[in-house]
């Protein structure tokens, strides 16, 4: 949006031309008043006594402002005072000067363009349409002025936010599925093995690696088996893993159970050989609930809330000119972005966000967590804990639990802990944890809006501690702070970052700080920063240094030719003391084909030399993989990294490739077919439908030419929805059988959904109704065509000669009815009619429907 | 109605403080999988692709060891180009990027892909990020093909 500074100057412009055009229209004066039709578009109207001008008209301001809601008074008789939106411009009209006032500039006006009758003020719609930068259509043969782009008034606008209000109160309900799919559980189903390999050219034994892993559904949970080596393949050491998770997503006490190796419940998360149970969901849903967004405009205003561009709340301020609107949020950030408009026109923007940490829980929402097991690190012998967190109210969250370890070399340690976690108000976020025998933690965030974030965390360390597990060995104390400043919000890539760390070991204190600043200007990015770091050590010398820093990032540059825009770059470049070079460095990157990119450059640093990288990486469907070549002063090394997962679907017996990692996911596979008899399977004969799209979670996938399609790395357990994007099917006549389907996926397996296409067909008819002159075709009729079979309901209206037509009209028996309402309205009664719309691969029309309205009796 | 075929090319990986990967040495890696992609455009009207879109989202993959925290940095175009130097204003959201793990209890989290907070991994080895958009073509905008890379730096701090 434009300053109002500038849209004042952008207007006095508009209005000096059309004065000049006013002018010499107005050469030869020759005024009568005349009763017209004041129109804006198709909003609003109203009829007006105006006083005609040659061809330009002059309208009556009060009625004009009246229809058009724009604030304004009489000053005197014969003096309008109006303000202008968006930008508070004031607009001053006396009817006998020959200037008007808008905001803090005189504009001069031709004598002839105002006239003054009973107090009111008449004024040339030439000269209104340039103030407020619309445009008039005069029609002297019906005697009508109407304003072509009434959306530039406060009414068209005030409109157009309703229909947005409408259609976000449309949209509210979102795609809902009529197939649900619940988990299908398997004693033994699927099976999929993720690999990687890195092989160093020059020396594959002592310097490669290697993993792999099974997985399989046993018993509906997922059965994972790992092998990877430990170290180098050379020292022959081994890990292995096995675990078995089982998951009930509708079970109130356990949802979760893991036996074998896996991480520890609890916000101090750890790996362990055991088991671990919890009540706590598979996938947390995104949504936490609804927070109110507060704050004061006036009496009158009303209030939109944007997420991402899109209305998600809206109200008005009450008789204080409070407001408060609940948004739900989501974890994570949640800006929103907030359009204000006045009584009269008037528009405020502002912004305010509310971060939701991972800690927090929905209002009254319980979760449990416990975990045993053997520990997986030297660390400790076995281990243990206990998490309960629950959520007080929709902005604070309680937890509570026990870790305890048991160890040979030391004294076991038992870690029981408390925490609460939530918001003050929107902007203040609060943490505070004890954790005995281990750390004392507060944490304060200030995050008003996007453009300001400040958040400072303290922990207190205990001291009583031998070889804790927890906590960094010989660390007192800790205080972190980091700040984020954007200083214009509109250029977004302007800001300052910086960040203070004060640590207080046992053998003395560290203090590290950094600021950097961020702005982008075209392609180019670049990040100047500072970084001071301080080492006193109690037994020795204090070590100060200081380092200034330069990160750049460089987008592709189209004018550079067909190969070179393509490149893109990031150097980096950090001095110590003064200005002594430290390190520096110059990479260029270019995709070279599909999945296929390679990076080149240079980097030096102090004391290691000069050194050359070529990297390869390859991103397909099917597998992922990097080379790498280093040369420096210690001689050349090529590395090859090789990542990815086969997948074996039982039920057809195919093999498929993924990327991976694939342990733990899901995926769908199936055909998509043309349902020629209706019945909603897949018989023989019946037509494979190739290019279709399916929408499957976040991932889509077109059908081949066998009409099969195919996605993996969607989450078990939890419902996705499949979707069949009905813009790819061949024929506008077809139509997906199901909107959407809603199924719960088994781990480490294809579940195979067929997808059927009702080739669908159109109907046409008519309503008549009995007239004295005999039967007339009806307009505006509301038709429900039902389904007899399913229930599902499809409206139609008919045109004005009574005809109606409805595509996508699914094969199946139908009943065709005039709703009650509208028969009772008319005081008519209608027989229903019945249809059956048979399958055709062309699509079926069914014709020459007619329903006839009588009269009751 | 005149088309403009458009699209935006995400998957331009940077790592830093990279130890080369490997399943014993790994500390981080980062792929680019899938483009942030408007498809067809109609001139004068804005497109929009959320990040929770399955189709035209932007997509990176990133895998670390449990509990590494990372700091996400998007250098982010602000237009897509086209034919003859022809250029189309490029937009991200407040929220157009989208985090979510993998492992069991993971939650998905909106973030600022013009501000991305630090992250920690917390429920197992692999992040999922998903990025969103808008283009404004103009109503007299030319015709052809529109693209531009958007980089993302994965550091582990």
């Amino acid at each position: 949006m434009r300053a109002p500074g500038s849209r004042t100057s952008l207007l006095i412009a508009c209005l000096v031309l059309a004065t000049g055009t006013v002018r010499r229209g107005y050469a030869q004066d020759a005024s009568e008043p005349v009763l017209i039709q004041l129109d804006l578009g198709r909003l609003a109207g109203r009829t007006v006594y105006a006083i005609r001008q040659d061809d330009d008209v002059l309208l009556p301001l009060s009625d004009f402002f009246d229809l058009s809601e724009i604030q304004y008074k009489f000053a005197v008789p014969g003096v309008v005072e109006a303000v202008l939106q968006p930008g508070d411009v004031q607009l001053r009209i006396d009817a006998g000067s020959d200037s008007l006032i808008l905001g803090r500039h005189r504009v001069g006006i031709p004598a002839n363009a105002t006239r003054t009758r009973d107090g009111e003020v008449f004024f040339s719609a030439a000269l209104l349409g340039s103030l407020l930068n619309i445009r008039f259509t005069i029609d002297w043969s019906d005697l009508s002025v109407t304003v072509a782009d009434p959306e530039h008034l406060p009414l068209g606008r005030r409109i157009a936010r309703e229909a947005a209000r409408s259609s976000l109160a449309a949209s509210e309900n979102g795609v809902r599925p009529d197939l649900a799919l619940t988990l299908d559980r398997h004693h033994l189903g699927g099976l999929v093995l993720d690999y990687s390999l890195l092989s160093p050219t020059n020396n594959v034994i002592n310097g490669g690696a290697y993993s792999a892993a099974l997985g399989m559904d046993v018993l509906g949970g997922s059965l994972g088996l790992g092998v990877a080596s430990e170290s180098n393949i050379g020292e022959g050491r081994t890990r292995t893993d096995f675990s078995w998770n089982g998951v009930w997503r509708q079970n109130k006490w356990v949802s979760q159970l893991r036996l074998g190796d896996g991480i520890s419940t609890g916000p101090r998360p750890r790996t362990l050989r055991g088991f671990s149970i919890s009540n706590s969901p598979f996938q947390r849903p995104a949504l936490v609930g609804d927070v109110p967004y507060a704050g004061r405009l006036g009496p009158g205003w009303q209030v939109e809330a944007y997420r991402g561009g899109r209305l998600v709340a809206f109200d008005s301020a009450d008789a204080l000119g409070r407001f408060s609107i609940d948004v739900p949020i989501q974890y994570g950030e949640n800006p929103v972005d907030f359009v204000a408009y006045g009584p009269f026109g008037e528009i405020r923007e502002f912004n305010q966000t509310y971060r939701v940490v991972g800690e927090v829980l929905p209002r009254n929402q319980f979760e449990y967590g416990v975990a045993a097991g053997q520990c997986r690190s030297d660390a400790c012998q076995s281990s243990a804990n206990l998490d309960l967190r629950y959520g007080i109210s929709r902005r604070w969250t309680l937890q509570a639990g026990v870790d305890q370890f048991w160890r040979r070399q030391a004294t076991d340690l038992f870690h029981p802990y408390f925490s609460v976690a939530g918001a003050v108000a929107n902007s203040w976020l609060v943490q505070f944890g004890v954790v005995a025998n281990a750390v004392v933690r507060q944490a304060l965030s200030y995050e008003p809006s996007t453009d300001l974030r400040i958040s400072t965390e303290y922990n207190h360390f205990a001291d009583n501690v031998v070889s804790p597990i927890l906590t960094p060995g010989g660390r007192r104390e800790q205080w972190t702070t980091e700040a984020f400043f954007r200083p214009i919000s509109r250029f977004s890539s302007l800001y300052f970052d910086g960040s203070l760390d004060l640590i207080r070991n046992e053998t003395g204190n560290n203090t590290s700080a950094r600021a950097a600043l961020s702005f982008q200007v075209a392609e180019i990015r670049m990040l100047p920063s500072v970084r001071f770091q301080r080492n006193a050590i109690t037994s020795g010398p204090t070590s100060n240094q200081t380092f200034l820093g330069l990160n750049t990032f460089i987008l592709p540059r189209a004018n550079l030719g067909r190969f070179m825009s393509q490149v893109s770059a990031r150097t980096t470049l950090e001095t110590q003391g003064n200005l002594n070079v430290v390190s520096a460095s110059a990479y260029l990157a270019r995709p070279i084909g599909n999945g296929l990119r390679v990076e080149t450059g240079l980097g030096w640093s102090r004391g290691m030399g000069t050194m050359f990288t070529l990297v390869f990486s390859t991103t397909l469907n099917t597998v992922r993989a990097y080379s790498t070549v280093q040369s420096g002063p210690t001689g050349t090394e090529a590395v090859n990294y090789v990542q990815g997962s086969v997948l074996y679907n039982p039920e057809r017996r195919q093999v498929a490739l993924s990327a991976g990692p694939s342990l733990q996911r899901a995926g769908v596979a199936g055909h998509v077919f043309l349902d020629s008899n209706g019945n909603g399977l897949k018989d023989i004969g019946e037509e494979l439908l190739p290019g279709v799209r399916v929408r499957i979670g976040n991932i889509s996938s077109m059908s081949d030419s066998q009409g099969q399609y195919r996605v993996w790395d969607q989450l078990p357990y939890e419902p996705v929805l499949v979707v069949v994007d009905s813009m790819t099917l061949a024929s506008p006549l077809w139509t997906p059988s199901y909107s959407a389907i809603s199924v719960e996926l088994g781990p480490n397996q294809f579940r195979m959904i067929d997808l059927p296409i009702a080739p669908a067909g159109v109907i046409e008819g008519r309503v008549l109704r009995d007239a004295p002159t005999g039967p007339v075709g009806q307009a505006g009729i509301t038709l429900f065509i039902t389904n007899r079979r399913t229930g599902a309901r499809q409206a139609v209206v008919t045109f004005s000669d009574g005809d109606f037509y409805l595509m996508g009209v699914k094969p199946g028996e139908y009943d065709i009815t005039v709703p009650e309402s509208v028969t009772t309205r008319l005081g008519v009664k209608a027989t229903p009619l019945r249809f059956t719309m048979r399958a055709s691969r062309e699509g079926e029309t069914v014709s020459g429907l007619e329903i006839t309205l009588t009269h009751r009796p | 109605m005149k088309y403009l075929k458009t699209w935006a090319i995400a998957p331009l990986l940077a790592v830093a403080l990279l130890s080369w990967p490997s399943p014993a040495r790994a500390q981080l890696l980062a792929t680019g999988i899938r483009n942030l992609s408007f498809g067809l455009v109609i001139p004068g009207v804005m497109t929009t692709v959320a990040p929770s879109d399955p189709v035209r989202s932007g997509q990176y993959e990133i895998q670390a060891a449990l509990g590494t925290r990372l700091r996400l940095d998007f250098t982010l175009p602000t237009q897509l180009t086209g034919p003859s130097g022809a250029s189309m204003p490029l937009n991200f959201q407040n929220n157009d990027a989208l985090l979510i793990e993998t492992g069991p209890g993971a939650v998905s989290q909106n973030q600022n892909p013009k501000s991305m907070k630090p992250y920690t991994m917390l429920y197992g080895n692999r992040l999922l990020l998903f990025l969103g958009g808008s283009v404004t073509p103009a109503a007299n905008q030319a015709t052809g093909a529109y693209a531009n890379t958007v980089s993302l730096t994965v550091t582990i701090i």
